[in-house]
């Protein structure tokens, strides 16, 4: 695996202080007291100017959660994964569907037009995926 | 024509209002009173009683190559001024097969046997009088409008509407035709359609089904013509990190339904529904959510549709002011 997916899964292996030493993130950007989808309390890590990933950690600093939205536009390529281990409903809407490869660490949210957004996380099982990060969004009725 | 008792009973038992008792007046005083008492079942009842003792049961007509159920030929009529004038006014076809089109279109990764079942289906009165309702809310930047509004630089997000009976619930193998969907707006094809799950809906105005046709209808065209005020509605609101991410601040005010809270697209098109058609429910909420929760008062998302809504066409009287010594007039 090569470029930005390869890139994602490396930063979302670093804690806190090496990914802001790393990618040059000033610490003071980090907002404690978030969440992402099923995962709370976290701190979250961002810097649009030097990464258009938001990078969530546990509050001892461990690393959650790599999420890169607008995905496609930034050279993620799902081809690359092959089948994966489940499809789920997407919260990105009606026609998006989540691809998970919880053995990877690594779920796309696609449709037919193309990545909507995707997600690093550290390799676990599907049963986990979708009891710890998945949250269902409800029916898209209109 | 001979009554249709048994027509006339399924509607009366499936019906969420009671019938109202048939009024004292006849003839067209009657029809008007009972349509603003109790609304367009009463009519299509008293309808249905009136005449020469018989009844006329509704029927399909085609009209401007579209199926619509009509009572009468004044509803004929009123169905084919109703579809010309979103066609004139807004540049807007009716045209239910691009909506069959479209779902079949979006849903790839269904089953085939699937995708072939999405079809049309007939109008009813209501459904056309309801999206001409929503379309109106928008009508400074529909049709002719639009060249002088302030979106006159892009092309319109949506030239036709459709009725289909039924979407597909997910593209996906697994896909099947759903039960559940009211609307839907789609992207590439510029259409939105209406389902048959909508027809009778009163999912968020209960007791109020044509009001409820009108939000669906709202909702959906706001995914169209809105989508290009997403970012600022983001920005506005700060209750989200980008279109599909909440931003976990505790103090930023929720949208204004659960169904709001999916994504930002949704959060927008529910807050447009009601700014257009329950204005007072978008701003103090549902009565029972605390603030931060889905349901809570949402004044900043009345105050950023606010904005948004009003820069659409320029203000009357707001004329630019003439250049050179203002102490001096032009002959």
């Amino acid at each position: 695996m090569t470029g930005p997916l390869a890139e994602l899964i490396e930063l979302r292996d670093l804690g806190l202080d090496a990914l802001a030493a790393r990618l040059g993130i000033d610490r003071a950007r980090a907002e404690p007291g978030v969440g992402y989808e099923g995962l709370a309390p976290l701190t979250a890590l961002h810097d649009p100017d030097v990464h258009p990933a938001t990078f969530f950690f546990h509050p001892d600093g461990r690393p959650a959660v790599a999420y890169l939205p607008e995905a496609g536009a930034h050279g993620i390529d799902p081809a690359e994964l092959g089948e994966p281990a489940a499809r789920l409903r997407s919260r990105a809407g009606k026609r998006d569907m989540i691809w998970v490869y919880p053995d990877r660490g690594v779920a796309i949210s696609r449709n037919a037009r193309g990545v909507s957004f995707a997600e690093a996380f550290q390799p676990t099982t599907l049963e986990r995926y979708r009891d710890e990060i998945y949250r269902e969004p409800p029916a898209f009725i209109r | 024509m001979k009554v249709d008792l048994r027509r006339r009973e399924a509607e009366e038992r499936e019906g969420e209002r009671p019938q109202p008792p048939a009024p004292a007046q006849a003839g067209v005083d009657a029809v008007l009173a009972a349509q603003r008492s109790a609304g367009n079942r009463a009519v299509t009842a008293l309808l249905q009683r009136e005449g020469d003792g018989a009844t006329v049961a509704p029927y399909v007509a085609t009209i401007d190559g579209e199926k619509v159920e009509v009572a009468s030929k004044d509803e004929e009529a009123e169905a084919k001024q109703i579809i010309e004038q979103i066609e004139k006014r807004y540049g807007i076809e009716v045209a239910s097969l691009r909506g069959a089109a479209a779902v079949r279109k979006n849903y790839p990764s269904a089953p085939k046997d699937v995708r072939k079942g999405v079809k049309t289906t007939e109008w009813k009165m209501k459904e056309l009088r309801a999206i001409g309702r929503a379309l109106a809310h928008f009508a400074p930047i529909l049709g002719e409008a639009r060249k002088k509004s302030k979106r006159k630089g892009a092309k319109q997000e949506i030239t036709s509407v459709s009725k289909v009976a039924q979407s597909i619930d997910v593209d996906d193998p697994s896909g099947v035709l759903d039960t559940t969907t009211l609307g839907e707006f789609f992207e590439d094809q510029k259409n939105f359609s209406m389902f048959t799950a909508g027809t009778d809906s009163e999912i968020d105005f209960p007791g109020e089904n044509e009001k409820q046709l009108e939000a669906t209808a709202v909702h959906e065209i706001a995914h169209g013509l809105m989508e290009y005020a997403l970012d600022d509605f983001i920005k506005a609101t700060g209750y989200w990190r980008d279109k599909n991410t909440k931003s976990g601040k505790a103090d930023a005010e929720a949208p204004p339904t659960k169904y709001g809270d999916t994504n930002a697209g949704e959060d927008l098109s529910e807050s447009v529904m009601f700014y257009f058609v329950d204005e007072r429910r978008l701003l103090d909420g549902d009565g029972s959510a605390a603030a931060g929760a889905p349901g809570n008062p949402c004044p900043k998302r009345w105050q950023a549709i606010d904005e948004l809504v009003s820069k659409w066409a320029p203000k009357i009287g707001d004329f630019p002011l003439p250049q050179g010594d203002p102490d001096t007039a032009m002959a």
